[in-house]
């Protein structure tokens, strides 16, 4: 059996009497690329901001590599090896493209960040980290250019750039294409093709063909609870499913 | 990193400014009064222009300053240097508890309770008069001897050697302040104001830096307090009251956020039209108000952004004139 890098057992999310994930088990094995879909408000982005710790979780554990997580604080996980995308752009507008991606690998030492006394200075980034990473977003000779004058699908290809920057194991991208041109769509579907290689990856995504043609594994989340679970073929066959989330579309 | 400006720039730059504000203003006690108001402003633009951190509570770190150095000088002999080190030892501590208190609230709520902080600190002045004078201030106010190794004790008695010390303080404080904002520290801060969510989503602990900012803020506000007592020879009450906080701000404001150059600027046309306007018309506040408000409009980002894009906007027309002259 493949080592499960990231085990989540029973994760409960509760506001008052609303259960935004109810009793949420899944594995996801390393070296995977695992899909999280569902119709709207089943609880994907909470799933999500529960393992990143955005938000806390009411509820159940979250083994990563073996250890819980559950309660650490947000900006303790990245440094543990989880790095996450946003669904919509968040990222540092008024600064250079180069200098938000130094910032991310600059924050996985935090004590790096009290320095005041001198400038930033050029050996401050890892130069051939951040080469290989623009690179891979197709940004090749943008550094200096601010984020705000990039293209939204330039800006949606650097969300997953700054969570790689800082060599993560698992990566949770959420909803990578959401709002991005029909043109874009396939430097995104390159761009995890080619990330698998270094990590595991963990998506939400409603573009079916991007799952169908990436993912290894499918969880469909409705309601909060998981409905269910396996190979991208199986999940497109199942009948629950189909009623509950493919059904709208079909 | 690499669009910065040089350090050489800014050393120069600051130099100059302190040689030259003597010459450029109408007294030497002016200038003195605009390179402390500089660097209260600088503070309070670390807190507002580089983390996005309203405050309303500079007064309580700027009237801190004032009390603690007319305190040690009036009844310890210690020298200046141990006074103004004293000075911001106690701002820098002082501002890291108001920020650790206040950051627990976002938005308005935060801005509220630095002017909550802010006022009590005024109220605990007023009442405790035994220590403070109370409405009265602390009179008599000396500038103590300067004590260097080697060299014969240096006394500020007069306006031009007091002048002397405060730019020499002022272009330390500069440039240590421009360093900071330019340093991975300083990135951080940024980073926080323009998106603080995604800072702490890629691993800083942001409130942290927060009370790390707030306390560089006190330090150097309350170091400005203390020159400006010493200035004076007088602690007066009204230096930790909520005016002074909003005159702080809005120097900050005026001059333009996000350029310690733009604090200067602002603590200097804010300080140069008070004075103005004060000779022509006992109600100068009102004119005042008018010039300030007619500034804003026509320069909503403060005078040093205007100043940029002005220069900018004339460069490239002198520009496109000598490429017609080339064609011509």
């Amino acid at each position: 059996m493949v080592e499960a890098l990231l085990d989540v057992r029973n994760l409960t999310k509760r506001y008052g009497d609303f259960h935004a994930l109810n009793d949420v088990t899944m594995k996801v094995e390393k070296g995977s690329v695992h899909g999280v879909i569902g119709p709207n408000g089943a609880g994907k982005t909470t799933f999500f901001h529960c393992i990143a710790g955005t938000t806390p979780s009411s509820d159940g554990e979250i083994v990563f590599e073996g250890r819980n997580i559950e309660g650490l604080p947000q900006h303790d996980r990245p440094g543990l090896g989880i790095g996450r995308s946003f669904q919509v752009n968040s990222l540092f507008p008024d600064l250079p493209v180069i200098e938000n991606l130094r910032l991310a690998s600059q924050a996985l030492e935090p004590i790096h960040g009290f320095i005041f006394w001198r400038a930033v200075v050029h050996k401050d980034i890892d130069q051939r980290r951040a080469e290989s990473v623009l690179h891979r977003l197709g940004l090749d000779g943008e550094e200096q250019t601010l984020v705000r004058a990039l293209s939204h699908g330039q800006q949606r290809l650097l969300e997953v750039g700054m969570a790689l920057m800082a060599q993560p194991h698992l990566i949770l991208l959420d909803e990578p294409t959401s709002g991005m041109g029909v043109d874009d769509v396939p430097k995104m579907i390159n761009l995890i093709k080619g990330l698998r290689e270094e990590c595991t990856i963990l998506l939400i995504e409603h573009n079916i063909r991007l799952v169908s043609e990436v993912c290894d594994t499918v969880t469909v989340l409705q309601a909060g609870a998981v409905i269910a679970q396996g190979t991208p073929e199986h999940i497109s066959q199942d009948e629950h499913v189909k009623s509950a989330y493919l059904g709208e579309e079909l | 990193m690499s669009t910065s400006v040089p350090f050489r720039v800014h050393i120069a730059a600051s130099v100059i400014i302190a040689a030259a504000l003597p010459f450029l203003v109408p007294s030497t006690v002016l200038a003195t009064e605009i390179l402390i108001f500089g660097m209260a402003v600088i503070g309070c633009n670390l807190l507002l222009g580089y983390t996005g951190l309203l405050s309303f509570g500079q007064a309580l770190f700027f009237g801190a300053g004032a009390y603690i150095a007319s305190l040690t000088a009036i009844h310890w002999e210690i020298g200046l240097i141990p006074v103004l080190l004293l000075t911001i030892l106690a701002g820098a501590i002082l501002a890291a508890i108001v920020g650790y208190l206040a950051i627990r609230r976002q938005g308005i709520y935060f801005v509220m309770l630095t002017l909550a902080f802010g006022q009590l600190g005024y109220y605990i002045a007023f009442l405790a008069e035994e220590i403070t004078g109370g409405e009265d201030g602390l009179l008599d106010v000396p500038r103590p001897p300067l004590e260097l190794p080697l060299l014969p004790d240096m006394t500020f008695a007069n306006d031009a050697s007091f002048y002397g010390l405060t730019a020499v303080i002022f272009v330390l404080c500069f440039l240590m302040m421009q360093r900071l904002v330019d340093s991975p520290l300083g990135s951080v801060l940024k980073a926080i104001r323009q998106n603080e969510k995604r800072a702490e989503a890629i691993g800083y602990q942001v409130r942290l830096y927060k009370i790390a900012v707030f306390a560089f803020s006190g330090a150097i506000t309350a170091l400005a307090g203390g020159l400006y007592a010493m200035m004076l020879n007088f602690a007066p009450l009204s230096n930790i009251d909520i005016e002074t906080s909003e005159q702080i701000l809005f120097m900050a404001v005026l001059g333009g956020l996000g350029s310690l150059y733009g604090s200067v600027i602002g603590a200097g046309v804010f300080l140069v039209a008070s004075d103005f306007f004060s000779e022509l018309w006992p109600r100068w506040m009102l004119l005042l108000g008018l010039f300030l408000v007619v500034v804003m409009m026509f320069a909503p980002g403060g005078l040093w952004h205007g100043l940029v894009v002005g220069f900018e906007r004339l460069r490239g027309r002198h520009k496109t004139s000598t490429e017609e002259n080339d064609h011509g």
